[in-house]
């Protein structure tokens, strides 16, 4: 039975027999930034995750098992230290800043370049308001 | 900063952009002032047909320290954005531009990367068409450190030359990289020797005179084969 736990920005999943099995869960998920999906003896990558895909997706695997997994999710991340992984892209960051730059890559599947040129400088200045002390900057 | 430290030359059709800004050229006020300027030379340089490519390089030991954090936190307080409506400040726009219009110049662009390109210095070398960078050198977009993200092409460009794990990785950690994981990871094109990235950003530029017909979308195949040509 597939295991769903929420860490912050993060969501791993344990134990899924492919990626449909797992974005049939929807709101058990919750809103992470980086789900992460630690396949079991039966999971299946024949199925990558759609572009459509409002957080990037990540699949915890040893080296030698890399390669299978690499275009079923965004990432593939070294299964024996996630914990290591995550904390530093995290590290001192907000839930809001870790969620405006993961909304620029997630947009990068399917966006252009000029989308995506918009979309950062759009982040930019949010999160200079945030920094800034909360002002709208406008 | 009044004496004019970012300076454009031409040699054999090829321009030179030498950064020799104070603190390693961190971009401050007055850096943009110049480099926007600088920028418009080019922009009026590239209407002629006989110029073959352009060099940005630093003068020192280092390409660019990147922004003055505080420096622009206090700017952007001042200026206008109305998330609702999405217009970004004029300024903004205009300073972007400066950046991200190197992509499409009609002529190769080559960053020569030496000692620390960080921040909205990286951002000068991915938007370029090409970056050779010289061993011992770092690079990073260290700006979700201090909370923000990097917005002159430093999320869509890194995506486009390292794809989308290396440079999520870089964009969101904010950690610097040695020279050699830049080259693996294809942020950077060829790997110099220490003095090497200016002779080596010429070399190329007259491999593309001489034997391509270029254009910004071409890039990455001329780039394959002039690699091929050289057995790198």
């Amino acid at each position: 039975m597939m295991k769903i736990e929420i860490k912050n920005a993060v969501t791993e999943v344990r134990d899924a027999s492919s990626v449909s099995e797992i974005l049939s869960c929807g709101s058990e998920l919750g809103e992470p930034c980086l789900l992460i999906v630690f396949p079991g003896k039966d999971f299946s990558a024949d199925e990558p995750f759609p572009p459509e895909t409002p957080y990037m997706t990540a699949i915890a695997a040893d080296e030698d098992k890399a390669q299978e997994y690499r275009s079923a999710a965004d990432l593939v991340i070294p299964a024996g230290d996630v914990d290591g992984y995550t904390e530093k892209l995290f590290k001192d960051k907000s839930l809001s800043q870790i969620r405006e730059i993961t909304a620029c890559f997630t947009a990068a599947r399917n966006g252009s370049q000029e989308y995506v040129l918009a979309r950062e400088s759009k982040a930019f200045y949010r999160l200079m308001a945030e920094k800034n002390g909360g002002s709208s900057n406008g | 900063m009044d004496e004019k430290t970012l300076v454009l030359t031409e040699n054999n059709g090829i321009l030179t952009l030498t950064m020799n800004a104070p603190s390693n050229n961190l971009m401050t006020a007055d850096f943009f002032v110049q480099y926007e300027a600088v920028m418009t030379e080019v922009e009026e340089r590239a209407k002629s047909e006989h110029i073959k490519g352009m060099v940005i390089c630093g003068g020192g030991r280092h390409f660019s320290t990147g922004a003055d954090v505080e420096a622009l936190a206090d700017r952007s307080s001042k200026e206008s954005y109305d998330d609702s409506t999405g217009t970004l400040p004029a300024g903004h726009i205009k300073q972007k531009h400066y950046f991200t219009f190197l992509r499409l110049l009609p002529f190769p662009v080559v960053s020569a990367v030496t000692g620390f390109c960080i921040g909205s210095g990286s951002e000068i070398a991915v938007n370029s068409h090409y970056r050779i960078i010289e061993k011992n050198a770092r690079v990073g977009q260290p700006e979700s450190t201090f909370g923000i993200l990097p917005a002159l092409g430093g999320v869509a460009r890194t995506i486009d030359i390292c794809g989308m794990q290396n440079a999520y990785e870089l964009v969101m950690s904010g950690e610097l990289i040695t020279a050699e994981r830049a080259y693996d990871i294809g942020w950077a094109d060829i790997f110099a020797e220490k003095k090497q990235s200016v002779p080596e950003a010429e070399k190329l530029i007259e491999y593309i005179s001489a034997n391509e017909d270029f254009a910004p979308g071409r890039a990455k195949e001329i780039m394959s084969r002039y690699k091929e040509s050289r057995g790198i």
